[in-house]
Parts: structure tokens; C-alpha cells; sequence
């Protein structure tokens, strides 16, 4: 792999520092112009040009973005706070439509994830956490553990195109909603028409003040003043892409975020294509978890505060059954799940002096078996049924 | 379809007793072949490949992150049921629906997909 020219600490210095897991990267520094590059649009241009049917359109994006218009004056600049609602992004659409998101990284040719190294003098400095926004460009699920300069695996390159990092809110809030319950703070509520926008927050919120975004559609919205051009978000924090696009509509999205303290998490670059691949617009067949999501767990209670006479311990119990079950998994020992649950019931009554009997044992299993469930499953389960999921 | 850490007859005593058994083609466990607990990524793609279809095609219905994480990480779509003293995870793949219980997931998934399926 060539490495881009740059001064270290740059953005193209990333192409020849070692990647580790997103959480020990997705620094560096981002201030200042990185003199020398080659644009890292280009970069990406030459890699893999026969089998991204994206590239043309993101070659149409200014290079320039791809050093995130994260200049000293943007760092400067207050957050306005409220800008992401008041942008539109590209041209809106049909959020049924098959949205493929794919997250690439512009400077790690082939590995579709976010990438960040230290930048000068950092690389040995105590990180904070980033939250979420330096992967948002995720489109990796072995992102964390792929080696660090190796070659991906075959499975990496072939996965993007089922990346769901970015697929949630374009998939699941057809009305451009955001579930703001959750995040209260993050609420932006879609304009009427609105053609895209981002949503920003990051639970180590306030970092990040600017999202630069580019776009290319050969549908936009006429209204748009920034159709085909780029044009920032001021955001207190991004983790969150959102947009809905339009059958047979193509845009680009490519972003950059810079951190206050002037460790940035890079630039990601989001490439959208409706109606590519593989359509979402299908229903999907449901397959369900059972215990809890069915079941109502609260019917073994009984059991737990009889013999722990703890109102946590049922819930305790619980906790380190799944602990337990991925522990042995990670450790590729299979043992049956009735059997784990026995063992941590044992484990947790000899952390309180407490014997457990076979009767004990065979009540937590019968109890276990014998869940009813929540009361609005039956009706939901059979609602779905009757609108033609496959169950 | 179900998908359970559980085995396959203890499920099966499960939703019988529930009286829900009969709404699903299929239930799977990942005692019967992987033998990996959830959410080891091979007992997704065991079912995708059981089931035949891409992994994007299957919806987990769960009401643990760990489990939705799992699913999401496979290419699954997620829908998270927020049950009592459970939580969103705001941190890694974030589920495609979110309710408070199994009614809500399913109005969000039929007015998603019905109007496309008639």
C-alpha cells in the first residue's frame, strides 16, 4: 500500500500507521491543511474502480472534503447548535426504498471502516472516549479485531453492501422521525421535504462542531442551495447518520468531524445508494428471541425470592447466566443453557452461604418452562402473521 | 422463527405452554448444530443459511442488546423490545425498530413492509 504524502499527524498519515480497533483510534489531528496529499478521493478512486458503481459520484465530490473542512477556523466558529435541521441533504425520497449504505474509508483503500491514528505527538497520550461518531464510518462487523495492517479476509470486502451500521434510521423511521426519546438532546426533527440531513449527538457530547457534507444526486431537490456543492453542519456532535433517498436516486455523503480539543476522529466517508443491491423494501422474515422478549422472565421470581430472599437476585441470577453462557462460548466450550443456568444458581448461593437443593433446581426449571407471555405477544405475533410475515 | 439459546425442547415446552407455538414455521436453537450461545456471530448465519435467504432478509426480534448487537453485527435488521428494566445501549449497532413492547414493534414493521407486500 502506497502511503499518501503528508505532514505526520495529517490526514493521509493514517494509510501507513498501523489500524487497531476504532476505540484506540479515531485520533488525530485534523487542524491545518495537509499539504501534499494526494486527494484522498482519488486515492479511492484508483482502488477497486471496477467494482464500485459509487465511485463516479464520489469522485464528484471537491477533494477538498475529504480534509473534512476541518480548519482552524471551523474550530473557532461557535456551534449553532440547532444547523442540522435547517440543512437538507440530498434529494429525499422513498425511505422504503432499498437503501445500501456503505461506510469507506477514504484513506484505507480497502477497508470499509472508520480510521483514525494519533496524530503528532498523541500517540502515546491517553485517549478520551470518543463515544460514537469516530465509527460511524463502521461497515465492518470484524472491525475490532481485524489485524492491523494485515490483509482483510475475504469476508470483509464482501459484507459491505449488509452493513447495517447505517441502515437503522434510514430502514426504521420511514417518517424521517428520530426516536428522540431516547436521545432527547439529539432532536432533529425532519423539515417537510427535507432531501437528508445528519443527525448529530455523541454521548461525549460537544466535541465535535463541524460536519462537512457533500452530496451528489441527480435528483435534488431544486431548493437546495448546496445541491452539488458542500456545505458544513455546525453540530455538537455526530454519531448518528440519517437520510432517506429516493428510488433510482444516488448521493453521496462524505463527512468530517473535528474535536474541540483538536484530536479529531478523522474523516468518514458515506457513500448511499438507493435501489442498489439487494432491496430492503421486502419483509423480512421475523425471527424471534424467546425468553424475556416472549416470555415474561418475572414468573421464575417466585423461586429466587424464596431462596435468596432478595428481590435482586432473580435479575442477578439472569445476568450471569448470559455472562456465563458467552464466557464458555468465547472459550469454545458448549454447554447446554438449562445446565449453565444451574451452575450460576449453585454459584450464586455459595456467594451468599446458601445450599442449593435438587427440588431448587428442578423448580427453577420447571418455572423456567412454564413462562407465560407478555400479554400483548399472542395478538401481536398473530397481527404480523395475518400482514404476511414469515414467523 | 425462533431463535433460542435454550434447547429445542425446552422452547418447545416454552411456547406451548405459552400457546404460541403454532404462529412460527420453525424454531432454532443453537444447541441443535453451532453450539455457540448468542450472539456468536455462527448462530446467525446458521439460521440465514438454514433459512436460505440473505442475512438484511431476517428481523431478530429481541428484547437484549447483546442479542440485537449480535444480529446486527450478522447482517440481521434488529427490532428491540424495551421490556421492563431494559435500556437502549447507545453504543454499537443500534437496532432498526424500538418499542415498548411487541405491539409497537409490529405496527412499525407493518407499516413498513404491508403496503409494499400487498
Amino acid at each position: 500500500m502506497p502511503a499518501p504524502q503528508g505532514p505526520p499527524g495529517a490526514l493521509g498519515d493514517q494509510a501507513r500507521r498501523p489500524q487497531h480497533d476504532g476505540e484506540d483510534q479515531g485520533h488525530q489531528q485534523l487542524g491545518g491543511q495537509a499539504h501534499g496529499q494526494q486527494p484522498p478521493l482519488q486515492q479511492r478512486s484508483r482502488r477497486r474502480p471496477d467494482r464500485d458503481p459509487l465511485q463516479g459520484l464520489l469522485d464528484q465530490i471537491d477533494p477538498n472534503l475529504d480534509q473534512g473542512q476541518a480548519t482552524g477556523q471551523a474550530s473557532q466558529r461557535p456551534l449553532p447548535g440547532s444547523a442540522v435541521s435547517e440543512q437538507a441533504g440530498p434529494e429525499l425520497s422513498d425511505q422504503r426504498a432499498g437503501h445500501r449504505c456503505q461506510a469507506a474509508h477514504h484513506r484505507d483503500r480497502d477497508r470499509r471502516r472508520p480510521v483514525g491514528v494519533p496524530g503528532r505527538g498523541q500517540q502515546h497520550q491517553p485517549r478520551p472516549g470518543l463515544g460514537y461518531g469516530h465509527r460511524i464510518g463502521k461497515g465492518v462487523p470484524d472491525h475490532s479485531t481485524a489485524p492491523a495492517t494485515g490483509p482483510r479476509s475475504a469476508g470483509a470486502d464482501r459484507r459491505p453492501d449488509t452493513t447495517p451500521w447505517l441502515q437503522p434510521y434510514a430502514a426504521g423511521n420511514p417518517e424521517g422521525s428520530f426516536p428522540t426519546r431516547y436521545f432527547p438532546t439529539l432532536a432533529r426533527p425532519s423539515e417537510p421535504g427535507l432531501v437528508g440531513e445528519l443527525v448529530a449527538a455523541d454521548h461525549a457530547a460537544s466535541h465535535i462542531e463541524e460536519l462537512t457534507v457533500a452530496r451528489t444526486s441527480n435528483t435534488s431537490r431544486q431548493t437546495d442551495p448546496s445541491r452539488g456543492g458542500q456545505r458544513s453542519f455546525a453540530v455538537e456532535a455526530c454519531r448518528y447518520v440519517h437520510f432517506r433517498g429516493s428510488r433510482g436516486s444516488r448521493w453521496t455523503l462524505a463527512m468530517s468531524m473535528e474535536l474541540r480539543s483538536s484530536v479529531s476522529i478523522g474523516v468518514e466517508a458515506f457513500r448511499f445508494a438507493t435501489n442498489e443491491g439487494r432491496s430492503m423494501s421486502s419483509q423480512p422474515i421475523i425471527v424471534f428471541d424467546v425468553n424475556e422478549t416472549l416470555l415474561d422472565l418475572e414468573a421464575i421470581r417466585p423461586t429466587f425470592d424464596r431462596i435468596f430472599d432478595d428481590p435482586a437476585a432473580m435479575r442477578l441470577w439472569f445476568a450471569g447466566l448470559i455472562t456465563y453462557s458467552e464466557a464458555l462460548t468465547l472459550a469454545e466450550v458448549y454447554v447446554p443453557f438449562t445446565e449453565i443456568g444451574g451452575a450460576v444458581l449453585r454459584m450464586l448461593a455459595a456467594t451468599r452461604g446458601i445450599a442449593i437443593s435438587d427440588a431448587d433446581g428442578a423448580e427453577l426449571t420447571e418455572r423456567f418452562a412454564s413462562m407465560p407471555p407478555h400479554p400483548e405477544v399472542p395478538g401481536a405475533l398473530r397481527r404480523l402473521r395475518d400482514h404476511g410475515f414469515r414467523l | 422463527m425462533t431463535l433460542t439459546d435454550n434447547t429445542l425442547e425446552i422452547s418447545g415446552t416454552q411456547l406451548e405452554r405459552a400457546g404460541v407455538i403454532d404462529v412460527f414455521e420453525r424454531r432454532f436453537s443453537v444447541d441443535e448444530t453451532v453450539e455457540r450461545h448468542k450472539p456468536a456471530p455462527e448462530a446467525y448465519h446458521w439460521v440465514a443459511k438454514e433459512l436460505e435467504v440473505d442475512p438484511q432478509d431476517i428481523c431478530l426480534v429481541a428484547c437484549h442488546v447483546w442479542d440485537t448487537l449480535g444480529a446486527l453485527a450478522a447482517g440481521w435488521q434488529a427490532g428491540l423490545i424495551l421490556r421492563q428494566g431494559i435500556a437502549p445501549f447507545d453504543i454499537g449497532p443500534q437496532p432498526n425498530y424500538v418499542g415498548d413492547d411487541l405491539d409497537a414493534l409490529a405496527d412499525q414493521l407493518i407499516a413498513r413492509f404491508h403496503a409494499e407486500s400487498r
